[in-house]
C-alpha cells in the first residue's frame, strides 16, 4: 500500500492544480475536441498522423465538458506517467521515486500547455514502449541495485511537485491559455457580467486583443455607447478584429453576429472556425451550430447537427432540449436576392451595420453599436487634435 | 432454474419484446429515408440500405419478380403497434454503368477550408477512396476534375495556393502546368476535356462571392468576367478563341459533344458584371463547330429564355442535360435551379420534373453510355449536396433517382461535407498520393 502513497497524493495535487487554475482551459478543450462515432471521424483520425493517440485523446476529450472529470483525467495521465516510469526503472534495478516524479511532472507541464489531451495520451503511449521492451529484453525485473536514500528521494519527490506545481499555476502561457478560455467560454455562452469581469480596462491596457469581446460584452448590456472610452482605442479604429484571419476573429464574429441577429452571417463564421480545426469542426462549433440554425428557424439543420452530436457520449442532454422544443422550419424566400441583402467582407462597422439595417435587422445592440461607433471617432478626432 | 434456461431466456425475451404482435396493413409504400421505392438501379449496385423516416423498427421480407425486387417492409413502435405496408418495387436495368464515380468532398464552407479531396467510390460497393487530398499541396484547394474520355488513367485536376497550377496525369506521368504562365496567361476553371484527348476547353472566370444576411439562400456567387479558353495538351499552351471570348460577352461552362464536333457553352451579354447588376444577367446556351483543331462557323445560339439561365450543359448523343436557375452563373446555392433537358434534334425542351425537388439540383454528368446521370442535390436538408442517379431511358425521360447508397443509411445525415462536381469514371484511379506531393 505505502508505494501507492506518493502516486496518489500525486494525483490529487494534478487534480487540485487543475480545478482551481485551469479550469476554463478543461472546457475549452472539450469545446475545441472531437469525437464522434462515425466512418468519417474514424478515416480523417487514421488520415492524420499520430492516429492512436489522436483516438483516445478525441474518446478522452469529450468527457472534459465537465471540469472536474477532465481534471480527473489528466490527474490519472500523469500518475499513469508515472507508474510507467517507475516499472521502467524497476526493471532497470533502480529505485528512484523522484525520477518518476519529474519525469511525470514534465509530462503535466506539456499536458497542460497542450490544446488537447492526446498530447498527454501520446507520452503515455511512447513511454509505455520501452517498459514493453525492457519486459521483452529482461524477462523479469532486475532486483534493485542502485537506489537514493529514502529521505532524500521523498524530499526531491516533494521539491519536483511543488516545482510544477508552481509553474503550472504561474506560467505565463498556461494563464493566458486561461485567461482566453474564459473569455471565449463566458462570450460562447452569453455571460457578458463574467466576461467584463476577465476583460476589465485595465486588462485591455495590457492586451488589446481583449477590446473586441469587452465591447462586445458592453454592447450586450446596453453600455457600449456610456462605456466605450474607459477602454483603449484599437489601431484600425474598429470595434473587432478587422481582417486578422485566425480560430479567435472567427469564433468573434460567430458570436458578434448571433447576438446582433444575423444568424446567416454568425454561421457562416462558425464554419470559418472549422478552417483551423483538425477536423473542420469541433463539439463547439457544432452546438453553435445547432443554436444559430434554431434561432434561424431552420429545424432541418438542427436536426442534422443534432443527429451527429449525439455520436458522441456526451451531448444528449444539449440535443434533447432541442429535440424536444423543436423550431418551426422557416419558409423559404424568393429566388431573387436583393443586393441590399448581400453583405460585403469590410472592416468598416458602420458600413457592415448600414447594410445589416437595410435587410431588416435591426436589433437594439445594431443601433448601439453604430451610435458608438460615431461616438469613437468623435473621441478619436479630438483626442487627435 | 438451471443456467441452460436462463441462456435461452437471455436470448429469447428480447425477440419477444422485439416483435410485433398485431399488424395492420397499409396501401401506401413505407416511409422510408432514403426514398428508395419504384427506383431503377443498374445491375450489381451496392445493396440500397434504408431506415423509417420515424425511426420505427422495421424488418424487410424481399422477393423477386423478373427483373424486380419487392420488398414488404412491416414497422412498428412496440408490440401492440405494427404496419405491414404495400410492396415496392426496386426496378434492375441491364444498362451497365461505369464502376466509378468520383467527386470533391468540401464543407459547405464559404471562404477558406481546412479539409478536402476528390474521392472516388466504387458503385459495387460503399467503399470511398482519395483520388487526392489538400494534405499533397499544404491545405490548398483541389477541384476541377476532369476524366478523359471516362479514363482513370488520365485526368486533370487544378491545386490552388502557393505554387498552384493545374495538374495532368496520364498514366504514371504527372506533370504541373500554371495556367497563368503560359499562353493566354489566364487561369482556367469548369475544364472539358475534348474526346479526343488532346484540347481542353477551359472557362476563364474571375469570381467573386457575398453573403446573404438575412435571406435562405446563404451564398451568392458571381463571374465578373469570364472567357473560355483553350488548351492543346501537346504543346502545354493555352489560347484564346475569336467568339468564344469576346470583350462584350461572357462565355463560360465548356461541354463538347460525345463526336468532339461541337463545343457548346453558355454566354450572356455584357462585358462585366457588378454585385448589383447580377440578378440581370441571364446565360443563354450557345455551339460552335470544332474539326483538326480549329473552330469554324457562327456561335448558334441553341437555346435562350431571357427570364431564366443556363449552366452546365452535357450532351448525350441528340440529349442535352441542363441547370436552370433564375439568374446568374452559380446555380449551386439558387434554391430554384432544376435540371432541364433539351432534345438538340427538335428543340424540344422540358423541365426533368422527374430529377428535380424544391431545392437546388445542380452539377450533372452522363455515364459512358449515356443511360445513367449522377447529380447533386440539396433536398435532404437544403445546404449539404449529395448525390443521385437516375436511369435515363434514350426517350428523354428519367426513372426517379436514387440517392447513393451508403454502408449505414444515416450517413448522408452524418456526414459534414458536401459532394462537387460528380463524374463517372471507368476504373479506379491509382495514382500515388506521393506522386502529387512532390508537384508542390
Amino acid at each position: 500500500m505505502k508505494k501507492y502513497i506518493i502516486p496518489i497524493l500525486l494525483a490529487v495535487l494534478v487534480f487540485c492544480i487543475t480545478v482551481f487554475f485551469q479550469r476554463f482551459t478543461i472546457l475549452r478543450q472539450e469545446g475545441l475536441g472531437l469525437f464522434l462515432n462515425t466512418p468519417d471521424f474514424y478515416r480523417a483520425l487514421f488520415f492524420d498522423a499520430f492516429p492512436l493517440s489522436n483516438l483516445i485523446g478525441s474518446f478522452l476529450v469529450q468527457f472534459y465538458s465537465n471540469f472536474y472529470v477532465g481534471s480527473a483525467i489528466v490527474a490519472i495521465i500523469v500518475v499513469s506517467e508515472y507508474l510507467v516510469v517507475r516499472a521502467i526503472l524497476a526493471r532497470l534495478g533502480i529505485k528512484a521515486e523522484s525520477l518518476c516524479m519529474l519525469c511525470a511532472c514534465t509530462a503535466w507541464f506539456f499536458i497542460a500547455k497542450a490544446a488537447n489531451p492526446s498530447m498527454g495520451v501520446a507520452i503515455l503511449l511512447c513511454s509505455s514502449v520501452p517498459l514493453i521492451a525492457l519486459a521483452l529484453i529482461l524477462g523479469r525485473k532486475i532486483s534493485a541495485r542502485h537506489a537514493l536514500p529514502k529521505a532524500v528521494d521523498i524530499v526531491c519527490c516533494i521539491i519536483v511537485a511543488a516545482s510544477a506545481s508552481s509553474l503550472v499555476a504561474l506560467h505565463h502561457d498556461i494563464r493566458e491559455g486561461e485567461k482566453w478560455s474564459r473569455i471565449e467560454f463566458a462570450a460562447v455562452q452569453g455571460e457578458w457580467k463574467f466576461l467584463l469581469k476577465n476583460a476589465t480596462p485595465r486588462m485591455a491596457q495590457k492586451d488589446m486583443n481583449i477590446v473586441p469581446y469587452a465591447l462586445l460584452a458592453l454592447n450586450a448590456q446596453g453600455r457600449l455607447a456610456d462605456e466605450i472610452d474607459r477602454y483603449p482605442l484599437m489601431e484600425n479604429l474598429g470595434l473587432d478584429y478587422g481582417d486578422e484571419v485566425s480560430y479567435r476573429r472567427s469564433l468573434f464574429d460567430a458570436v458578434l453576429y448571433y447576438n446582433l441577429g444575423c444568424y446567416n452571417e454568425a454561421i457562416h463564421r462558425t464554419h470559418q472556425c472549422g478552417d483551423f480545426l483538425p477536423h473542420c469542426t469541433s463539439f463547439r462549433t457544432l452546438r453553435m451550430l445547432v443554436k444559430e440554425n434554431y434561432a434561424l428557424g431552420d429545424s432541418l439543420m438542427v436536426v442534422k447537427y443534432c443527429d451527429i452530436l449525439d455520436k458522441s457520449l456526451t451531448h444528449k442532454e444539449f440535443t434533447s432540449y432541442f429535440r424536444q422544443n423543436p423550431c418551426p422550419q422557416r419558409v423559404p424566400d424568393s429566388a431573387r436576392v436583393s443586393s441590399e441583402s448581400l453583405l460585403i467582407v469590410t472592416n468598416d462597422p458602420m458600413e457592415i451595420m448600414l447594410r445589416l439595417g437595410r435587410a431588416g435587422i435591426n436589433s437594439p445592440m445594431i443601433m448601439e453599436r453604430y451610435y458608438a461607433y460615431f461616438k469613437l471617432r468623435e473621441y478619436y478626432r479630438t483626442h487627435k487634435q | 432454474m438451471n443456467s441452460f434456461v436462463r441462456i435461452c431466456l437471455c436470448f429469447l425475451l428480447p425477440l419477444v419484446s422485439c416483435s410485433p404482435a398485431k399488424v395492420s396493413d397499409s396501401q401506401e409504400f413505407p416511409p422510408i429515408e432514403p426514398d428508395y421505392t419504384a427506383v431503377t438501379v443498374p445491375e450489381g449496385m451496392a445493396p440500397l440500405k434504408f431506415r423509417m423516416r420515424d425511426g420505427r423498427k422495421f424488418k424487410c421480407k424481399h422477393y423477386r419478380n423478373g427483373d424486380t425486387l419487392w420488398t414488404v417492409v412491416t414497422a412498428w413502435n412496440n408490440a401492440s403497434d405494427a404496419v405491414r405496408y404495400a410492396p415496392f418495387p426496386i426496378v434492375t436495368s441491364h444498362d451497365e454503368i461505369d464502376p466509378y464515380i468520383a467527386y470533391r468532398l468540401i464543407e459547405p464552407g464559404y471562404e477558406n477550408w481546412h479539409d478536402m479531396g476528390i474521392y472516388q467510390r466504387e458503385l459495387a460497393s460503399f467503399k470511398e477512396t482519395p483520388v487526392v487530398t489538400n494534405l499533397v499541396n499544404n491545405r490548398g484547394c483541389v477541384n476541377c476534375h476532369n476524366f478523359s474520355g471516362f479514363s482513370p488513367d488520365r485526368f486533370l485536376f487544378h491545386a490552388r495556393g502557393t505554387g498552384g497550377g493545374t495538374v495532368f496525369v496520364d498514366g504514371n506521368d504527372v506533370k504541373l502546368v500554371n495556367l497563368t504562365q503560359v499562353g493566354a496567361h489566364k487561369q482556367g476553371v469548369y475544364p472539358a476535356w475534348h474526346p479526343d484527348g488532346r484540347y481542353v476547353a477551359f472557362a476563364s472566370c474571375k469570381t467573386y462571392q457575398r453573403f446573404s444576411i438575412k435571406n435562405s439562400q446563404p451564398i451568392e456567387v458571381f463571374d465578373e468576367t469570364s472567357d473560355i479558353i483553350m488548351m492543346d495538351t501537346a504543346t502545354d499552351s493555352t489560347y484564346c478563341i475569336s467568339g468564344l471570348s469576346e470583350a462584350d460577352r461572357l462565355e463560360t461552362f465548356p461541354a463538347w459533344s460525345p463526336d468532339g464536333k461541337t463545343l457548346y457553352f453558355c454566354c450572356a451579354v455584357g462585358d462585366t458584371v457588378s454585385c448589383e447588376d447580377r440578378a440581370d444577367i441571364h446565360y443563354s446556351l450557345k455551339s460552335t463547330s470544332f474539326a483538326d483543331g480549329e473552330f469554324s462557323g457562327e456561335v448558334r445560339t441553341v437555346w435562350q429564355d431571357d427570364s431564366a439561365s443556363v449552366s452546365f450543359p452535357r450532351v448525350n448523343g441528340n440529349w442535352l442535360l441542363f441547370t436552370k436557375s433564375a439568374y446568374g452563373t452559380f446555380p449551386i446555392w439558387h434554391r430554384e435551379a432544376d435540371l432541364c433537358i433539351l432534345n438538340l434534334e427538335n428543340g424540344d425542351f422540358r423541365v426533368a420534373d422527374e430529377l428535380n425537388s424544391p431545392d437546388t439540383e445542380s452539377y450533372h454528368s452522363w455515364s459512358s453510355n449515356g443511360k445513367w446521370v449522377v447529380f447533386s442535390s440539396r433536398r435532404i436538408d437544403g445546404r449539404y449536396t449529395r448525390l443521385y442517379i437516375s436511369h435515363f431511358d434514350g426517350e428523354g425521360h428519367f426513372s426517379k433517382p436514387f440517392l447513393l447508397p451508403q454502408r449505414k443509411p444515416e450517413h448522408n445525415q452524418l456526414r459534414l461535407q458536401s459532394y462537387n462536381v460528380p463524374e463517372f469514371i471507368s476504373g479506379k484511379t491509382s495514382v500515388c498520393q506521393s506522386k502529387f506531393k512532390k508537384l508542390f
